[in-house]
């Protein structure tokens, strides 16, 4: 549930980046920390071993100013895609506002993906969840590499976009689709809580 | 007049002006019914003025006969200077009586004129008063607008105010699209869109590139490319790439604001007015956190009924005491009870009820036969006040010397309780500040001064004959006082029984109280041997030591009820003197000495 402080006016809410091992979760929020002024971000939290592997989590806050009189803040976190961390896995999705699923294109990544996917689910029902009203937006990932190792994006859909929710190609590496990934699931975020009727908001 | 050219078909609508759009679209639907003003802001060149003229354009079309007025700020100000010059100021103030819709532009231009502004919070009040609609536009919020009067600060942003935001890159690349249709103006693929990329976001600065844009192609003679839309624009006009963050944060606030629901951006609006009027605005907050609509105006009305108390306190409590100014107790409607006894207990404290003349001294008053046993029981009142039960009646024709008993009385109890208050008044007066506190509301204000009073002498109470009101709250108080142990003493010409129509509770108090009779001096009495203190001498003071202490040896024998000049006492009556002292003498004495 976001955090709306409405006396202070005050809004925060949390984006996870969900998916399997390195299939560009972290590098998406490397992106974003070198493109947000100083000002507009704090420190970067990032657990991660020698080779890079996300062990707990990263984290990046953003402070989006003021938003439709609220003083918007977005806390990012990524989740370790690794199969055995999915009891942290499962601390981080705790109490998320909207979801990235951030899926390798790699064509021998397409059952990490589906397995990843199902497991969030699974965790999010365990939370008691319900996945259908939690915004997702799904990111196709590393869309730059050749086209014969990769799926295109139809072939990813039909296997993991059954809800058809948006969903983004991404060269996460170089940023392409990073931003716009963002941009959608931030909108989903905050428009579902300036309508909080809507959302069964108390 | 309104320009023809201007429609709402030629707006190009997106998140940024979606709002004003949407409420200007009401108006027309229905003018005067909600969104009253409406109030739409932004910067220059983004479409106030075409929105203006397009509500003008759609309400002459959709209710033909309605009297319409578009008005630019500087015309109307001019207007009112040509108006005052020549004494014809009248003119004015009729002009605008059988306009229906009112669109006022520029109304920034009102920033530091105050006979203008006044004059345009007439005409709103009188506008909205008759249903009638305005709607205004400006460069900048209404709270932002300099040296702006309170109260037409609180009507402008009363309605609807909202925001024209600058257009997003979409909404640039369909106006410059438009405006290239219009025109006739043929480009290749790419131009406009490249145009468009500009961080401009001022309509008529995209509209004056695309002219020169046109100008050069037709110039050069074969079409411009995407790549020569900046050389011919200038070095100076290419737009800084926004960075991908910036986007981002625009496009998210926009299509936010864009979703949020209208009453939460009315009542956003509400809160932000009310807060830069310094006023705390938690009620509005929690309003703000509902799921359901609220009647956001209701509330707003309410909030401002309860500002509008607070200001009027405030104003009584600096006018009491120049320290309360700024106190935060009136900027919070919370607190409103607060801030109604803070004043109220300042008011007691620092705006006194009338008290005694300092020129009626009891030791003056005559002490003819008849009058002794008054002087003895209101000497008895002042230093035993619970002998009398706290209450006297003090009973007798005009001219019998009552006034001078009861101020008497109420200047020793000033002396025997020093620096106490006490009030001292006529009935008349005392109706007359009831009814005023009753009228403006500050009734609580009026009991909390005369509770805090040590002692109440009201004089004449047989005018208060079927003033309901008045003989209502004096009994309140009186009550009140003599529980307190603070005596009370009211005078009357007549018997109570003779009194005409009459509260059961006043005369219930009345006749509980200790009753003492004033009679007019004989002729004798009058040449001889009591001069009034002149007015003036003032600088001695009441003293009830004054008095000789063979007088007081007299009245510890108790006062008289019958005998010596019975024949004067004409309304005396053996069966209604109540006047029985046990015990009287020994303290008396005691006292005195
Ligand atoms: N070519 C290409 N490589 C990418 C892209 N995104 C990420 N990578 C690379 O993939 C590797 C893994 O990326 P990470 O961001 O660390 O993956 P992760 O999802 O955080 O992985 P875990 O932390 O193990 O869950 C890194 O070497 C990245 O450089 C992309 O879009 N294209
Ligand atoms: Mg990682």
């Amino acid at each position: 549930m976001p955090l709306v402080n409405y006396a202070a006016r005050e809004l925060t809410c949390k984006i996870v980046y969900y998916g399997p091992g390195r299939s560009g979760k972290t590098t998406n929020l490397h992106y974003i920390y070198d493109r947000v002024p100083t000002e507009r971000r704090g420190a970067m939290v990032s657990l991660a071993t020698h080779n890079e592997r996300t062990l707990f989590f990263d984290f990046l806050p953003l402070d989006l100013g003021r938003i439709s009189g609220f003083n918007t803040r977005i806390q990012l976190y990524t989740v370790p895609g690794q199969a055995y961390y999915r009891s942290t896995r499962k601390l981080v999705l705790q109490g998320a506002d909207g979801v990235v699923f951030v899926a390798d294109s790699q064509r021998p990544q397409q059952d990490e993906n589906l397995e990843s996917l199902r497991d969030m689910h699974e965790v999010l029902a365990e939370q008691g969840v319900d996945a259908r009203a939690l915004p997702l937006v799904l990111q196709y990932n590393k869309q730059d590499l050749p086209g014969d190792l990769i799926l295109s994006p139809g072939e990813l859909d039909d296997v993991l976009n059954f809800r058809q929710v948006p969903r983004f190609t991404a060269d996460a590496l170089h940023g392409v689709g990073v931003f716009e990934t963002l941009r959608k699931v931030s909108q989903l975020v905050l428009q579902r809580l300036s309508a909080p009727a809507a959302a069964g908001i108390p | 007049m309104v320009d023809p050219a201007t429609r709402f078909a030629t707006l190009v609508v997106g998140a940024a002006n979606r709002l004003a759009v949407t409420a200007a679209r009401a108006v027309v639907d229905a003018p005067g019914a909600i969104y009253n003003p409406l109030f739409v802001h932004g910067g220059a060149g983004r479409g106030k003025t075409h929105l203006l003229q397009a509500v003008c354009e759609a309400v002459v079309a959709a209710h033909p006969g309605l009297a319409v007025e578009y008005l630019a700020m500087e015309e109307f100000l001019d207007d009112l200077r040509a108006a005052s010059q020549t004494g014809r100021s009248d003119a004015i103030k009729g002009r605008f009586q059988r306009i229906q819709l009112l669109c006022l532009d520029d109304a920034q231009l009102l920033a530091g004129q105050a006979d203008a502004q006044s004059e345009v919070l007439r005409i709103i009040n009188s506008m909205q008063a008759s249903g009638r609609q305005v709607v205004m536009a400006a460069d900048r919020p209404p709270q932002e607008i300099p040296e702006l009067d309170a109260r037409l600060l609180n009507r402008l942003s009363g309605g609807l105010v909202a925001e024209i935001g600058p257009p997003d890159a979409e909404s640039r690349e369909e106006i410059l699209h438009r405006i290239a249709q219009a025109r006739g103006f043929q480009f290749a693929p790419g131009v406009t869109e490249e145009l468009a990329r500009s961080a401009m976001s001022n309509v008529r600065e995209l509209q004056g590139a695309l002219n020169r844009l046109f100008a050069q192609q037709g110039a050069q003679g074969h079409p411009l490319t995407p790549q020569d839309v900046w050389p011919v624009l200038g070095e100076a006009r290419i737009p800084a790439r926004p960075d991908e963050f910036t986007t981002f944060l625009e496009d998210v606030t926009s299509s936010v604001a864009a979703s949020v629901e209208a009453w939460r951006t009315h009542l956003a609006e509400r809160i932000a007015v009310w807060s830069g009027l310094g006023y705390r605005t938690a009620i509005l907050e929690q309003a703000l956190a509902l799921d359901e609509p609220p009647n956001v105006d209701e509330l707003d009305t309410a909030f401002r009924v309860v500002t509008e108390r607070l200001a009027t306190l405030e104003r009584e409590a600096i006018r009491l005491d120049p320290s309360y100014a700024g106190q935060p107790l009136f900027r919070d409607p919370d607190r409103l009870q607060e801030a109604e006894q803070c004043v109220a207990m300042a008011a007691a404290r620092l705006a006194p009820p009338a008290g005694p003349e300092s020129k009626w001294r009891l030791q003056d008053f005559p002490r003819t036969a008849a009058n002794r046993p008054a002087l003895a029981s209101a000497q008895l009142l002042v230093l035993h006040p619970a002998r009398v039960g706290h209450l006297m009646l003090v009973i007798g024709p005009p001219r019998s010397g009552k006034t001078h008993l009861v101020h008497g009385i109420g200047n020793a109890l000033k002396v025997a309780a020093a620096d106490s208050v006490v009030a001292c008044i006529p009935a008349e007066a005392l109706a007359r500040e009831v009814v005023a506190a009753v009228e403006d509301g500050s009734i609580d204000r009026w009991h909390a001064r005369y509770r805090a009073v040590q002692a109440l002498l009201v004089e004449d109470v047989q005018k208060l004959d079927g003033r309901e009101r008045v003989q209502q709250e004096l009994a309140t108080l009186a009550d009140a006082l003599r529980r307190d142990g603070r005596p009370v003493v009211l005078s009357c010409d007549r018997e109570v029984a003779a009194l005409g129509a009459l509260s059961p509770r006043l005369r219930a108090v009345l006749e509980s109280g200790a009753r003492v009779f004033t009679a007019p001096a004989s002729a004798a009495e009058a040449a001889g041997r009591f001069t009034p203190v002149p007015e003036g001498d003032e600088a001695a003071a009441p003293n009830i030591d004054a008095i000789p202490e063979s007088e007081a040896a007299a009245w510890s024998a108790g006062p008289e009820t019958e005998g010596a000049g019975r024949g004067e006492r004409w309304w005396l009556d053996r069966e209604k003197l109540v006047l029985r002292w046990p015990d009287l003498g020994e303290c008396l004495l005691e006292d005195i000495a």
